[in-house]
């Protein structure tokens, strides 16, 4: 549902953001701290835009910000009000919380005089701040899912208020919170993990475009990456660009990635002789895992482009037993069985090896030729 | 007449009572006998554990005419008899140490149950989080075909009972069920993880005192571990009821939360023979028969069941040879590389000390072990490797090596090795090392460096 009543605070919140690039304190008392964000903008360069949602799971409502231009969503953010209480004395804390579009966590800020504070009743430093905001960017604490009352054992309820809990931070959940201010860690990062994030990352999941996607393979961020790899479907369509950008992953240095990569190309994307020309220009200096990976994504595509197999012929008499075997398998299920693959797998006939001679036997037997046929083509001068 | 009457019919009595009533179609079988026969061949890998399958493959797959042989009925070892189907570690400090054909096996394992790969490019708090589960019984399909395909024969239920160096050959007998092998072959790997055939051969063999307890793998259900209340239950079985809560094997994020598997510990387990092994199976069996007993008398515990029992005791500590270099506990800790270094190492030091705690030590940051081929190789010997446990190295060192990736590198880096010495007429020690590492690297492995 989209909605035009944004109050002041939200606008304000809104472009504060655009001035934040990484971790940073602003002028007049204003605090902002952030990660990396999936898709960068700079709100001088950006005319911006923002879409109201009506969040159903709580008073609160989400906001997307928009670039006017291309219309494509930057990151959300909700304002949150919620009640801080230290030593039974609560204060209202106002703290807009920032997502990336995947559902990353990006960041936070606080309105101008807002600040948190400890147990203690002591604001936090600027270094307990920097330790909150990589908290909150931990998707892996195991801080939810859980009670707090649960988390904090043994419990030390001094009284019906939270502070009293506050108190209780154990050496263990001491190394998951900001010490001091285990409720307020605790509150804020179940907000950015809670179901917000699914939402956000729901809304994006439906608006991907070959662009949007292009978008995110771009993040300095790799959990985005893998985030948008593990969304492609059989009908996402792939377009040059996106490509392109595939390319450079399953050809790049993080292994994980290129994994990825290779997982989230479906059946429909090779059946392209561009993309199967790559991939095996990739294969011929990739880690062997990759080469197996590549090989078999090759199988499932309905064709194999004829100048794959012309470049993939020239390596036969370089390969190892296994690769010769998988790369034979592949021509065998496109039933690649011309004159020129013939002859220059029986070349390798008389290879030392016997594994791999033996693959190159096997090959000419499926080539349905009998035992007779393949001696002569072994003995025959090439 | 009558006397002559009378012996035809007392023979044909007599021929009644030897010959058996057959039925249509049924024939008498011959009387059970040993079947004897002569085998050459270029390797002999004795064992098909976690190192010896790799071997066999490597051996295979570079030509070499290969024979395995297994006294149980599967390879894997402690990955799929033990049931430790939880291989680890290929990756360290966000890459990836141990490649080749242990990484193949795991990869294929991956792929073809639908799972995920955790992402190594982000550093878990704990090192056992990198580690891959895998389905133990594809494990076992995927070892064997790769076996079959590189043309390795494998002769399962068999076990070596002699051997002698003969005229530069090795000449090994062995016993199985109903059969009787004598292989002459060049080169030997000993896979075994308890250095049998280097001990049969005469070569130095150590052994402490007291050694690591084993392990008996199962997984119990019938529990809901989240609402259990632990208050009411003794501290010591807490670990047990914990380490189970992996209800499949897919890897969709970054880290497993508890060990994929729960074990009792088998003091002084043994594999070495078959009383020991009986031994040792019988002991973790009754143990375990014990804890279930005990596990249903507490509240929430009371319908506890067992639902799967791995069929044979994991062995941790045995035997280790004394090799041309022995591998030390600083040699690990400090990531010395050796000029014949073939294989990385990533784990912590990881003693077992009594079945009641765990001494460890953990490698610093970017610290990656290394095993040098003169591990391998036992001293004063020709024509023999070892791979697996039994590297030449403190205990200490041997703790943190025993880990199944690492023997997967040891048990490729043995093969190439043994191919290449039997390609020169040479032994594996008098081999260019650089030659060996360039074989490696053409199947897939990673070289220390």
């Amino acid at each position: 549902m989209i909605s035009s009543n944004l109050n002041l605070f939200t606008i304000a919140a809104g472009f504060l953001w655009w001035s934040i690039c990484s971790v940073s304190l602003t002028g007049h008392d204003q605090l902002s701290y952030s990660k990396k964000a999936t898709i960068a903008s700079d709100s001088e360069q950006q005319p911006t835009s923002i879409i109201a949602y009506k969040d159903t799971l709580s008073e609160d409502s989400l906001f997307l910000v928009k670039s006017k231009d291309s219309n494509t969503p930057l990151h959300y953010f909700k304002n949150i009000t919620t009640n801080v209480c230290f030593d039974n004395e609560c204060r209202l804390l106002r703290v807009a919380i920032y997502w990336n579009i995947t559902g990353r966590y990006l960041g936070f800020d606080l309105p101008e005089g807002e600040f948190l504070s400890k147990r203690d009743h002591q604001p936090f430093s600027p270094d307990e701040y920097e330790r909150l905001n990589d908290l909150l960017a931990d998707p892996d604490l195991p801080l939810g899912g859980i009670s707090f009352e649960k988390l904090v054992k043994p419990p030390v309820l001094t009284s019906d208020s939270i502070d009293g809990i506050s108190g209780a931070t154990t050496k263990n959940v001491s190394q998951l919170v900001v010490k001091g201010a285990a409720y307020t860690t605790y509150t804020l990062w179940n907000i950015v993990h809670g179901p917000t994030q699914d939402f956000v990352a729901s809304k994006t999941e439906k608006q991907l475009s070959p662009d949007l996607i292009d978008l995110i393979l771009k993040s300095p961020d790799q959990s985005d990456k893998v985030w948008v790899l593990d969304k492609i479907k059989p009908t996402s369509i792939l377009t040059q660009r996106l490509t392109t950008s595939f390319l450079e992953i399953i050809a790049g240095d993080d292994f994980f990635l290129a994994y990825s990569a290779l997982n989230a190309l479906k059946s429909s994307h090779l059946d392209s002789t561009n993309l199967q020309s790559n991939l095996f220009a990739i294969y011929v200096n990739a880690d062997h895992s990759i080469q197996r990976m590549i090989i078999e994504k090759l199988m499932k595509a309905s064709f194999l482009s004829p100048e794959l197999v012309v470049r993939s012929r020239a390596l036969l008499d370089t390969l190892n037993g296994k690769q010769l075997g998988d790369l034979l398998k592949l021509y065998i299920k496109h039933d690649i069985h011309d004159q020129a693959t013939i002859e220059a797998v029986a070349k390798i006939l008389k290879n030392e090896n016997r594994f791999i001679s033996r693959q190159a036997y096997n090959f000419l037997k499926d080539s349905h030729l009998t035992d007779p046929e393949i001696e002569v083509l072994k003995n025959k001068q090439y | 007449m009558e006397r002559r009457s009378m012996l035809k019919s007392l023979g044909a009595i007599s021929l009644g009572m030897a010959a058996p009533t057959l039925a249509k179609g049924e024939v008498l079988a011959a009387p059970y006998s040993i079947t004897k026969q002569e085998l050459e061949t270029d390797i002999l890998v004795v064992g098909g554990g976690t190192a010896g399958t790799i071997a066999a493959i490597q051996a295979g797959r570079a030509g070499a005419r290969t024979i395995l042989i297994e006294s149980g009925s599967q390879l894997g070892g402690t990955t799929t008899t033990g049931g430790v189907a939880f291989p680890g570690i290929f990756h360290a400090w966000g890459k990836q140490i141990i490649g080749g054909i242990g990484w193949e096996l795991v990869m294929d394992c991956v792929q073809l149950n639908g799972d995920k790969l955790p992402n190594f490019s982000l550093l878990p708090d704990r090192h056992w989080k990198h580690q891959v589960t895998v389905n133990a019984s594809l494990y076992t399909l995927l070892a064997e075909e790769k076996c079959l395909e590189a043309d390795v024969d494998i002769r399962y239920y068999e076990t070596p009972h002699q051997l002698e160096f003969k005229a530069g050959k090795w000449r090994v007998e062995t016993v199985g069920k109903g059969t009787k092998t004598q292989i002459t072959c060049d080169q030997i790997i000993d896979c075994t993880g308890n250095a049998l055939i280097a001990s049969m051969a005469g070569f130095n063999v150590l052994r402490e005192a007291d050694t690591q307890p084993g392990s008996l793998v199962f997984r119990i259900g019938g529990y809901n571990y989240d609402s259990l209340d632990l208050t009411k239950i003794p501290k010591q079985y807490h670990r047990v009821l914990r380490q189970n809560m992996l209800e499949h094997q897919t890897r969709t994020s970054r880290e497993h939360t508890f060990v994929p598997y729960s074990y009792v510990y088998v003091p002084g387990a043994d594999s070495t023979n078959s009383e020991s092994h009986t031994k040792a199976n019988q002991q973790g069996r009754s143990t375990l028969l014990k804890l279930i007993r005990e596990l249903r008398s507490f509240p929430g515990c009371e319908n506890v069941r067992l639902e799967s029992l791995k069929t044979e005791t994991a062995v941790r500590e045995t035997y280790r040879i004394e090799g041309i270099y022995k591998l030390t506990r600083l040699d690990y800790v400090e990531g010395k590389l050796f000029e014949d270094s073939l294989s990385y190492s990533f784990y912590p030091i990881d003693l077992h000390r009594e079945g009641k705690s765990i001494y460890q030590e953990f490698l610093k940051p970017n610290i990656v072990a290394s095993i040098p081929l003169r591990a391998l190789i036992p001293r004063n010997s020709k024509k023999f490797l070892v791979a697996g446990r039994c590297v030449s190295s403190d205990r200490l060192a041997n703790s943190a090596l025993r880990v199944q990736a690492s023997c997967m590198g040891m048990g490729q880096a043995a093969a190439a090795a043994a191919v290449l010495a039997n390609k020169h007429e040479s032994t594996p020690s008098e081999v260019p090392v650089d030659e060996i590492k360039q074989l490696l690297k053409e199947h897939g492995a990673i070289i220390p460096s």
